[in-house]
C-alpha cells in the first residue's frame, strides 16, 4: 500500500510550486483568463474541451430537434380546387407557400449540420479529449501528458477548426451530408466557399485528433508510475490507448482525402468526379477507410469508461481483465479492415463478401466486452446511483445497437436496410445510446474529481431516466420505419410512416427534458454542491487514491508507487476514504480456490 | 415465416391475405419478389437470434443489479475474476452463429446479382430527380402517378409536386434492372422487393428478381391510384442522397400479368402516334377512327412524365423550383449567367426570335449547361428525346406563351 492519504496543502513541499487545486484562480480575472488560455495543464485543457464539446453538443442537438420537428408531418402540397390556390403543409423550413423545394434545401442543410457537428466536433473529440486528457496522466500517476505544449496546440487546432465549421454554417451551411459523397459535394453550391470551408474544417480537426492520439500513445508507453505494468493499468487507459492508435493511423487518410476533394472542387483535378475522369467509388473507399475506424474512435472510449463505472460501483474486479484489454486492441485492429460494409450496395460482389465476413468478426470482441461487464456484476455490491444507472443503460442500448448491426452485416438483408432509417436507428444506438450515454456516465463519475463538488443523486437519476426513456422513444420507432422502407435524408415522406415519425419527435422532446435536468443539476452542484471528498466512490485507481478533489496543479504531491491492481476491491481498503465506509468481504473458507 | 413455394404458386398477380406471423408483420411489409420472401426469412432468423440474445443479456443484468444492490451492511462476494472455459465458450458460440448468418446472407446476395439468361432487361436512368425506364422494345414509361393523391373530402386534395413514373414488370418472370445515372449517385430502392443498388454516373449496376403478386396490405386494393385492376403497385425510392429534391425522387413498380405487360409495352412503344406530326399530318399508325391530338399536347405530356415538372412550372411563377418557368420568357432576349444575351446572333443564321428560341430550347434539353439562364444554377441533366417529341416540347412552349403552335417549317437544330 503505497498510497499515503494526504490532505491537499498540508504536506511539506520540496520545491517551490503551489499546493492549490488546479482550479484555484491565479490573480485577477484577466490573469485567470490568460492562465487558462496559455495553460499546458492537461486538466485545464481537458476541462476546456469538455465545455467546448458540450456546447457543440447543444448546437448539434438543436439541429437534431429541428430535423425531428420538420419530420413530424409528411410534407404535402395542397391544391384547393375551389380557390385554385396551392399551399404547402407540414414543412417547418418552408419559405415559399407554393412549393416544397426551398424547404427541402434548408432541411438538407440542417441535417448535414447535425451530422457534421455531432461527428467531427462532438463524438470524435468528446471522451478522449475531455475525460481522456483529464484522467490519463492521473490514472497513470504522471504529472502531465508526454507533450503538454502539443496538447495545447491540439486544443487550439480544435478551436480553430470548430470556428471554421460554425462560420461556414452561419454563412448558410452546406447540403453535402456529413459524408461529402462525390460527385454531389463537388457540384453543389457551385463557386461558393462554404463547402470548401466546411471540408477544410474537417481537415483541420483531423490534426487535433492526430496530435491528441500521438500524445496519448507516448504517455501510456513512457509515463506509467513505478510499479504499474501494462496489466496494472486501469481499463479506461487500455480503451483510450486503442483509440489513440486508431486516431494516429486512420486520421491522415481522411486528411488526404479531404484535401483531394478540395483540389477537385477548386482546380477541377479529376480524382472522384467521372465528368473529369475520376471515380466516385474511390472516394467512398478513402472516406470509409477512415470513417469506419473512427466509429471505434467513438465507441472505444465509451467502452473504456464502462469498465471503470461497472467495476467501481459494483466493487468487483472486471471479469476477465485481460480479455477486455485485448478486445480493445482487437477492435482497433479489425476496425481497419471492415470499411467496405458501408458500400455493400456500391462495390463489387467479391469485395462485399469479404467485408461482410470481416464485419461479423469485429462483432465478437464487442460481444466479449458486454459479457464480461455483465459477469462483473455477479456477486457485487452494486450502488444504483446515477453513474451506475448510466452504465446499465449503456449495456441495454449498446446491446440493441450491436444486435441490430447483425442485420446490416448480412449481405442480403443489408440490400434492403442500407441507407434506410434502420441504419439511422442503429448508429444512433451505438453513437448516442452508447458513446454519449457512457460520456454522461463518465461525467457524473468523475464530476467530484474534476470540480471538487458533489451533485444531487436524485436529480441525476431523474435526468438519467428521462434521457434513457426519451432515447428509446426517439430511436426505436426508426428501426420499424426503416425495415418498412423509409430512406434516410428525406425531407418529406409518404404518409404510412407518419405515426413512427410522430412518436420519434415526441421522444426527442423527452430527451431534451432529460438533458435540461442534467444541466441544472450540474449548475446547482457548481454553485451549491457539497464539497467532494477525495475518494467518494471508494475507487482504487490513482486519480482517486492519491490525488485531491480537485487535484492540485501537479496532480500528486509525490510520484505514486503502485502496489495493487486497479480493481482489487476484495483485498485493499480504498485509501482516502472513511474507515469502514467500504468494508472488505469476509475471506473465503480455507482450501477453496482463489483466483 | 414465408414459405417460398406457396408464394411462387401465387405468381399470378392476385392479392392474397397476409398470413405471416405477427412479428414478421410488425417488422416487414408483404414481400413482392422471390428475393424478398427469401431475405425475409433471414431477417426473421436474425431477429429471433437478437431477441433471444438480448433477453439472455438483460435478464441476468437486471436481476443481479437488483439482487446485489448495495444496502447497509451488504458487501460484495469473493468470486472468480475469470474463467477460461466460460470465456472461450462465449467467443466460440457467437462466432458459430455469425458465420452461419454470413453464409446465409452471402447466398442471397449472389442470388440478387447473378443474372438468369431469360431475364427481362429494363434500363433505368437516374437523374435529378426522376427515374427514366426504357424497355426491351424501345418503349419508355408513359404513365405517372402522383404519390400523394388523397381526397380530403372537403373540396381539397393533396398532390405531389411532380408525378412519379410507373415502371412495369411482368409477374412470375425474372426481370433485370440495368441502372446508370447522368449526374450524381442515386440508389434504386424497391422496399417491397428488399433490393437496392447504387446508381453511378460512370458505370452500370444491376440486380434481378422475380416479381410476385403482392399480399393484400392496403385495405381496398393494391393500386396507389385507387383503380382496380389485376396486378399491384409498389414504391421505388432513391436511397442515396442526391440533393434538393432527393425525397421527391420516387417511382412506382407495377407488377402486371404477362398479357397485360405485353399489351402495355406495345402501347407505350408507339405512344407518339396519337399526336399530329410536326408538319401537321396524321401518323399513319393511328387508327382511322381516332382524332389526332395537337402536337403541343405531346410536350405537355412529356413535361409531366419526364421529370420536367420537378424543376419547371408552366404558370409563369418560378414557384420556388430549381429552374425557370416555361411560361413568360419565350421570345425574349433573356440574359445568361456568363453575361451574354440570347439574340439573333446567338445562333448565326437565325431569321427571327422564334427560330432562336426553337434552337435554344433544343440545346437546353440536350446540353443544359451550355447556356444557363441568369440567376439559376446548372443542375439539369441532359435528356434525349425523339425528334417528334422535341418538336412537341417546342410546340408546348409556344402554346404556353400564346403563339401559333404550327410552324410550317420547323427550324433545324443547330447545336
Amino acid at each position: 500500500m503505497a498510497s499515503i492519504p494526504t490532505k491537499a496543502g498540508s504536506h511539506a513541499h520540496d520545491h517551490g510550486h503551489d499546493d492549490h487545486s488546479y482550479l484555484h484562480p491565479k490573480g485577477g480575472f484577466i490573469a485567470t483568463i490568460w492562465d487558462w488560455a496559455s495553460t499546458v495543464d492537461h486538466k485545464k485543457i481537458g476541462m476546456m474541451y469538455l465545455v467546448a464539446v458540450l456546447f457543440m453538443f447543444f448546437l448539434g442537438g438543436v439541429a437534431a430537434l429541428a430535423v425531428r420537428l420538420e419530420l413530424m408531418e409528411p410534407t404535402r402540397v395542397i391544391e384547393n380546387q375551389a380557390t385554385k390556390t396551392v399551399q404547402v403543409t407540414g414543412q417547418l423550413f418552408n419559405t415559399n407557400p407554393g412549393s416544397i423545394a426551398e424547404g427541402n434545401v434548408i432541411y438538407n442543410r440542417v441535417f448535414t449540420l447535425h451530422g457534421l457537428i455531432m461527428v467531427f466536433l462532438v463524438i470524435v473529440p468528446s471522451i478522449p479529449a475531455s475525460l481522456g486528457n483529464f484522467l490519463l496522466p492521473l490514472m497513470l500517476g504522471a504529472k502531465d501528458v508526454a507533450f503538454p505544449k502539443l496538447n495545447l496546440l491540439s486544443w487550439y487546432i480544435y478551436l480553430f477548426g470548430s470556428l471554421m465549421a460554425v462560420s461556414s454554417a452561419l454563412a448558410g451551411g452546406v447540403d453535402t451530408g456529413w459524408t461529402f459523397y462525390t460527385p454531389y459535394s463537388t457540384m453543389t453550391d457551385e463557386g461558393h466557399w462554404r463547402v470548401v470551408m466546411m471540408i477544410g474544417s474537417a481537415f483541420i480537426l483531423g490534426f487535433s485528433s492526430i496530435l491528441t492520439g500521438l500524445n496519448f500513445v507516448v504517455t501510456v508507453h513512457k509515463l506509467r508510475a513505478p510499479g504499474m505494468g501494462w496489466f496494472d493499468m486501469p481499463l479506461f487507459v487500455w480503451g483510450i490507448y486503442g483509440t489513440a492508435i486508431i486516431q494516429v493511423l486512420a486520421t491522415p487518410v481522411i486528411g488526404i482525402t479531404l484535401l483531394l476533394l478540395i483540389f477537385e472542387r477548386l482546380f477541377h483535378i479529376g480524382i472522384f468526379d467521372p465528368r473529369i475522369g475520376g471515380d466516385p467509388v474511390l472516394f467512398q473507399h478513402f472516406f470509409w477507410f477512415y470513417s469506419h475506424p473512427v466509429v471505434y474512435v467513438m465507441i472505444l472510449p465509451g467502452m473504456a469508461i464502462m469498465s471503470e463505472l461497472i467495476a467501481v460501483h459494483a466493487r468487483k474486479k472486471v471479469f476477465g481483465y485481460r480479455a477486455v484489454a485485448f478486445s480493445s486492441l482487437a477492435i482497433a485492429g479489425i476496425s481497419f479492415v471492415v470499411w467496405g460494409h458501408h458500400m455493400f450496395t456500391s462495390e463489387g460482389e467479391l469485395a462485399a463478401t469479404i467485408f461482410s465476413a470481416l464485419t461479423y468478426l469485429v462483432a465478437i470482441p464487442s460481444a466479449v466486452k458486454v459479457f464480461n461487464w455483465i459477469a462483473t456484476l455477479y456477486g457485487g455490491s452494486i450502488k444504483l446511483n446515477t453513474t451506475m444507472l448510466y452504465a446499465l443503460g449503456f449495456l441495454f442500448l449498446f446491446s440493441i445497437g450491436g444486435l441490430t448491426g447483425l442485420f446490416l452485416g448480412s449481405l442480403s438483408t443489408d440490400l434492403h436496410l442500407h441507407d434506410t432509417y434502420f441504419v439511422v436507428a442503429h448508429f444512433h444506438y451505438v453513437m448516442m445510446g452508447s458513446t454519449i450515454i457512457a460520456f454522461m456516465g463518465g461525467i457524473h463519475h468523475w464530476w467530484p474529481k474534476m470540480t471538487g463538488k458533489m451533485f444531487n443523486e436524485l436529480w441525476g437519476s431523474i435526468g438519467f431516466w428521462l434521457v434513457f426513456i426519451g432515447f428509446n422513444v426517439t430511436f426505436f420507432p426508426q428501426f420499424i420505419m426503416g425495415s418498412h422502407g423509409m430512406p434516410r435524408r428525406y425531407a418529406s415522406y409518404i404518409d404510412e410512416f407518419t405515426i413512427y415519425h410522430v412518436i420519434s419527435t415526441y421522444g426527442s422532446w423527452i430527451l431534451l427534458a432529460g438533458f435540461i435536468v442534467h444541466l441544472f443539476n450540474f449548475v446547482h452542484s457548481l454553485v451549491a454542491g457539497a464539497k467532494a471528498p477525495p475518494n467518494p466512490w471508494g475507487a482504487l485507481t490513482l486519480e482517486w487514491t492519491d490525488a485531491a478533489s480537485p487535484p492540485i496543479t501537479h496532480n500528486f504531491h509525490h510520484e505514486p508507487i503502485v502496489t495493487h491492481g486497479p480493481y482489487d476491491y476484495d483485498d485493499v481498503v480504498p485509501p482516502q476514504t472513511k474507515p469502514g465506509e467500504f468494508p472488505l468481504p469476509p475471506p473465503l473458507p480455507a482450501g477453496s480456490a482463489k483466483h | 415465416m414465408i414459405h417460398l413455394p406457396s408464394i411462387l404458386a401465387q405468381a399470378a398477380p392476385v392479392a392474397v391475405e397476409d398470413t405471416r406471423p405477427w412479428l414478421e408483420r410488425v417488422w416487414l411489409k408483404p414481400p413482392a419478389s422471390d428475393f424478398a420472401a427469401w431475405s425475409d426469412e433471414l431477417f426473421m432468423f436474425v431477429m429471433w437470434v437478437s431477441i433471444i440474445s438480448f433477453v439472455l443479456l438483460m435478464v441476468p443484468m437486471c436481476y443481479w443489479a437488483w439482487r446485489w444492490r448495495r444496502t447497509p451492511g451488504h458487501v460484495q462476494k469473493r468470486t472468480p475474476n475469470h474463467n477460461t472455459m466460460l470465456e472461450i465458450t462465449w467467443i466460440v458460440v457467437p462466432l458459430i452463429v455469425v458465420v452461419f448468418m454470413f453464409f446465409w446472407g452471402f447466398h442471397g446476395f449472389i442470388r440478387a446479382f447473378a443474372t438468369s439468361s431469360d431475364a427481362e432487361v429494363i434500363n433505368v436512368v437516374g437523374k435529378r430527380w426522376v427515374w427514366d425506364a426504357t424497355y426491351a422494345n424501345g418503349a419508355t414509361s408513359q404513365e405517372a402517378v402522383s404519390l400523394d393523391t388523397i381526397d380530403r373530402g372537403d373540396g381539397t386534395f393533396v398532390r405531389a409536386e411532380s408525378k412519379s413514373p410507373v415502371i412495369i414488370v411482368p409477374a412470375g418472370r425474372p426481370v433485370k434492372f440495368m441502372l446508370t445515372s447522368t449526374d450524381v449517385i442515386h440508389s434504386f430502392y424497391i422496399p417491397d422487393a428488399r433490393l437496392k443498388v447504387d446508381v453511378f454516373p460512370n458505370r452500370t449496376t444491376s440486380y434481378n428478381f422475380t416479381p410476385l403478386a403482392g399480399l393484400k396490405d392496403r385495405a381496398e386494393n393494391l393500386y396507389l391510384d385507387g383503380k382496380d385492376r389485376p396486378g399491384s403497385d409498389h414504391l421505388i425510392f432513391c436511397a442515396e442522397y442526391c440533393g434538393q429534391n432527393h425525397s421527391e425522387m420516387a417511382a412506382i413498380l407495377r407488377i402486371l400479368p404477362e398479357d397485360e405487360y405485353q399489351k402495355t409495352l406495345k402501347e407505350w412503344a408507339d405512344f407518339e402516334k396519337a399526336y399530329e406530326n410536326p408538319d401537321g399530318s396524321r401518323d399513319p399508325k393511328l387508327a382511322a377512327d381516332q382524332v389526332a391530338l395537337p402536337l403541343w399536347k405531346l410536350g405537355e405530356k412529356i413535361h409531366g412524365l419526364a421529370g420536367c415538372a420537378t424543376c419547371h412550372t408552366v404558370t409563369g411563377d418560378q414557384g420556388g423550383l430549381a429552374g425557370p418557368s416555361w411560361k413568360g420568357y419565350y421570345g425574349t432576349n433573356i440574359k445568361f449567367a456568363d453575361g451574354t444575351t440570347l439574340g439573333l446572333d446567338t445562333y448565326p443564321g437565325s431569321k427571327d426570335m422564334d427560330e432562336v428560341w426553337d434552337t435554344y430550347i433544343r440545346e437546353s434539353i440536350r446540353v443544359p449547361g451550355r447556356r444557363i439562364h441568369e440567376g439559376y444554377a446548372n443542375q439539369m441533366a441532359p435528356y434525349t428525346f425523339s425528334d417528334k417529341t422535341l418538336h412537341g416540347l417546342v410546340a408546348y412552349f409556344r402554346h404556353l406563351n400564346g403563339k401559333d403552335t404550327k410552324p410550317a417549317t420547323p427550324a433545324s437544330p443547330k447545336n
